[in-house]
């Protein structure tokens, strides 16, 4: 199979549109066993009492909120190397579903941060670095709705998107670098996991949940946005005579 | 203790994923809103002739 087909707009169209409905099922079928093991299975915590209940959609979508920008740039990057029509559309599809999970990641740290800080919000290195990256996707969306020009609007919004790297390896060692409020990661690539196994599962369940939404969300964008892109060429013509769009 | 109070952290959890929820809806509807306009727009672009 050869895969960089699917780097054509008219190609990758059909494909998503066929697996879309599978990653939104596998979704909520994921986000059924998470919420079972997160309220039901899941013992509560010693130290944080029941609100660390939160944690499990606010680490899941926190992490995905720092993924979806690194695929976004690399994307971007694609795009910029390569100078891929598709690259840009799919920078541009995962900006808002990225957006949206900051945002999620922002407000759900803040319900937590209450019963166990006492504050919703304190101005600490982790939080402030995911603020920024709420600002950045935004940013993103801006500047490519700003510019009439759609190429011209991709390469700006590539850059921006590129130099916003550098946000992500603060957001993730900021817990190191500084003398945060925040606290470490439970969970790291090389050391045992400090959770019981329940509540691990809990939080495996809600992030694969999550990372099945976003890339159901994301194709459903990058449909949208290829239509929109290529209203008027041949292969729409055809999908439209056809009546498969 | 009735289990959906959470010990009297209901209202945060709740509102955790309560806001998870409103965004995921709020997300896939503006989502469905876009696709009908881009298909409303190469439907009359198709009727008017120029699409390939």
């Amino acid at each position: 199979m050869n895969l960089f087909k699917y780097a054509s707009p008219a190609a990758f169209y059909p494909l998503a549109g066929k697996l879309r409905p599978y990653f939104l099922a596998a979704a909520a079928v994921f986000v059924v066993l998470a919420l079972y093991h997160g309220f039901i299975v899941a013992p509560t915590d010693a130290q944080q009492g029941e609100s660390y209940r939160i944690l499990f959609i606010h680490v899941a979508t926190a992490s995905l909120s720092m993924f979806l920008y690194l695929i976004m740039a690399g994307y971007c990057a694609l795009g910029l190397i390569f100078n891929t029509r598709l690259s840009a559309m799919m920078a541009q599809a995962i900006a808002p579903t990225g957006a949206w999970f900051t945002f999620i990641a922002l407000v759900t740290g803040s319900l937590w941060g209450k019963p166990t800080w006492g504050t919703y919000w304190v101005w600490d290195a982790r939080i402030t670095s995911e603020l920024i990256l709420l600002f950045l996707y935004l940013g993103f969306i801006a500047l490519t709705q700003a510019i009439d020009d759609p190429r011209r609007g991709d390469r700006a919004a590539a850059l921006l998107a590129l130099v916003g790297v550098i946000n992500i390896p603060i957001i993730y060692f900021s817990v190191r670098w500084w003398n945060t409020l925040h606290q470490g990661a439970s969970i790291t690539v090389t050391g045992a996991p400090k959770m019981a196994q329940a509540m691990l599962l809990a939080l495996l369940f809600m992030t694969i949940a999550c990372w099945m939404y976003a890339f159901a969300a994301v194709l459903q964008r990058a449909r949208c946005i290829i239509l929109e892109r290529e209203s008027g060429s041949a292969w729409v013509g055809e999908l439209v005579r056809e009546g498969r769009l | 203790m009735e289990w959906w109070k959470f010990n009297g952290y209901g209202v945060y959890v709740w509102g955790s994923y309560l806001t998870a929820l409103a965004v995921v809806v709020v997300e896939l509807g503006l989502l469905r809103m876009r696709r009908s306009n881009a298909l409303r727009h190469i439907t009359r672009q198709a009727h008017e002739g120029d699409i390939g």
